[in-house]
């Protein structure tokens, strides 16, 4: 007996093929991004950096966390009533004096030089760098249990033109 | 007139004659035999319909065999992604019933052909509600819907290596899905998320319990650790108290060392898998373990040139 059953037997599911591991989504660049964000509640700038932009400039490569920036604080947020504009180069431009400066791990041989440019310009200099807050270095991120942290200078805000706030110094792991 | 007579003749030989068969219900089987050999399955069941209730050829086994088949085609023809598709039960129903009735081993083997298939449709169905809808309980209802049917088929079957390819299928969706959502710029929706990861975890375990060794399931848990850990620092808010990110990382590191000890598992398993050795540079970066990252880089890269 046949009954002409034309019947197509799929007889595997899909094999598990993970895609690559590799995440598009960075959480270490998303860290350091709140991090940057969140640490201008702690400082003052100098009342000549209070109009135009605010500038936050990234020297080095860092997509991810430039796009986190992008994303999250450039178009979303302003730092005490002013727009957020990001920049990424090594160079300082004279007539766009960054409010923020993160120099990445890779480009730490810079820091000297670009420490010197900005000097008493109201600059918040931020480094990965082993030992870098205690010579040119506000903020440092280090890594301490898995975990980001930062350590901090206060003499060198000052150096660079900040007031910071006293409750920072409590929220670092080292200061300076 | 000749096809009909083919029929009837081959009609004959299947079920043999049967004294107590009246001429118009042999007709009427033969018209929805016809019926359903030309496609006109309505027609088919119209006919079919009536011959198992009449009181002459309801217990002829030969005839709920056609029911079964002629009703298992409309699901096809109508329900196929149905899950609970009344056509598909009647087809069962049909087939058990003829089965009750001692029937011959011709019949006999035509359901058992038909039980086998509609278990396999069962089987095909959970395609469609893992890839389309993600749906889990779906998924496991139709897994034992197919099992409980192939077990009638084949009594003596093991469902061991079935039933890791249908976990690892589904802890895999579940995880790309996460992955998927993560890497894609949309607000992630906390109790969904949490849904798939122990929707994921509980597959990728029911695969260990079942190969201990399965190295795609220590991946799949590995990836779904890392996925949680990931989850948390993605949907931190960026108005957060400085104080409390470092509470933040310390939840995400907890899912990325449970993540590590799988992935590295699968690692001993797998060394010169590039997907683990990437892996487990990934988790190793997640952790800021720097030196361990470059170290699974680099091995990635030989891996990707042809050296080991």
């Amino acid at each position: 007996m046949k009954y002409f059953i034309k019947h197509i037997v799929f007889t595997l599911l899909c094999v598990l093929l993970f895609s690559s591991f590799k995440q598009n989504y960075d959480i270490n660049a998303k860290i350091k991004a709140v991090y940057i964000y969140n640490l201008t509640r702690y400082f003052e700038w100098p009342e000549s950096a209070k109009s135009g932009n605010f500038i936050i400039q990234i020297v080095g490569n860092a997509n991810s966390l430039i796009k986190e920036l992008n994303d999250n604080v450039v178009s979303k947020k302003t730092i005490g009533g002013q727009k957020i504009e990001l920049i990424n180069s090594d160079k300082i431009d004279k007539n766009k004096i960054p409010h923020i400066i993160y120099i990445t791990p890779e480009n730490s041989s810079k820091i000297k030089t670009l420490a010197s440019q900005l000097k008493n310009k109201g600059t918040l200099l931020i480094t990965e760098q082993e030992g870098a807050a205690k010579t040119f270095a506000v903020i440092n991120f280090v890594v301490i249990d898995n975990k980001q942290k930062f350590e901090y200078n206060k003499q060198n805000a000052v150096k660079y033109g900040l007031k910071a706030s006293e409750d920072l110094k409590q929220l670092a792991s080292a200061v300076y | 007139m000749k096809k009909y007579l083919n029929i009837r003749v081959w009609f004959i030989l299947w079920i043999g004659w049967l004294p107590h068969f009246i001429p118009a219900q042999v007709d009427k089987y033969m018209e929805a035999m016809e019926c359903y050999q030309k496609k006109d399955f309505a027609c088919a069941k119209n006919k079919i319909d009536e011959v198992v209730i009449h009181p002459d050829t309801k217990d002829e086994p030969a005839a709920w065999t056609l029911k079964a088949y002629v009703y298992f085609q409309l699901f096809k023809n109508q329900e196929v992604n149905n899950r609970y598709s009344k056509y598909r039960q009647e087809s069962i129903k049909s087939l058990e019933k003829s089965e009750s009735l001692s029937p011959d081993p011709d019949v006999k083997e035509q359901n058992k052909k038909l039980l086998k298939i509609i278990a396999e449709t069962f089987y095909n169905q959970i395609k469609v509600f893992l890839y389309d809808s993600l749906n889990y309980n779906a998924c496991l209802e139709l897994y034992n819907n197919y099992k409980n049917i192939y077990k009638t088929y084949d009594p003596n079957i093991d469902f061991k290596n079935k039933d890791i390819e249908f976990y690892l299928s589904v802890g895999g969706q579940f995880v790309s899905t996460m992955k998927q959502l993560l890497d894609s710029g949309k607000d992630i929706d906390e109790s969904t998320f949490n849904k798939y990861t122990e929707v994921a975890k509980v597959s990728f375990n029911k695969v260990l319990e079942l190969d201990p060794n399965n190295v795609s399931a220590f991946e799949g848990l590995a990836f779904t650790y890392y996925n949680q850990g990931a989850h948390i620092i993605k949907t931190m808010s960026f108005d957060i108290p400085i104080e409390q990110i470092e509470q933040m990382q310390d939840k995400s590191v907890q899912y990325l060392k449970q993540a590590l000890p799988y992935m590295q598992k699968a690692y001993e398993l797998k060394p010169n898998d590039p997907k683990v050795v990437e892996g487990l540079a990934g988790i190793y970066y997640a952790l800021h373990d720097n030196e361990k990252h470059a170290e699974y880089m680099k091995k990635l890269e030989k891996l990707k040139k042809g050296e080991k």
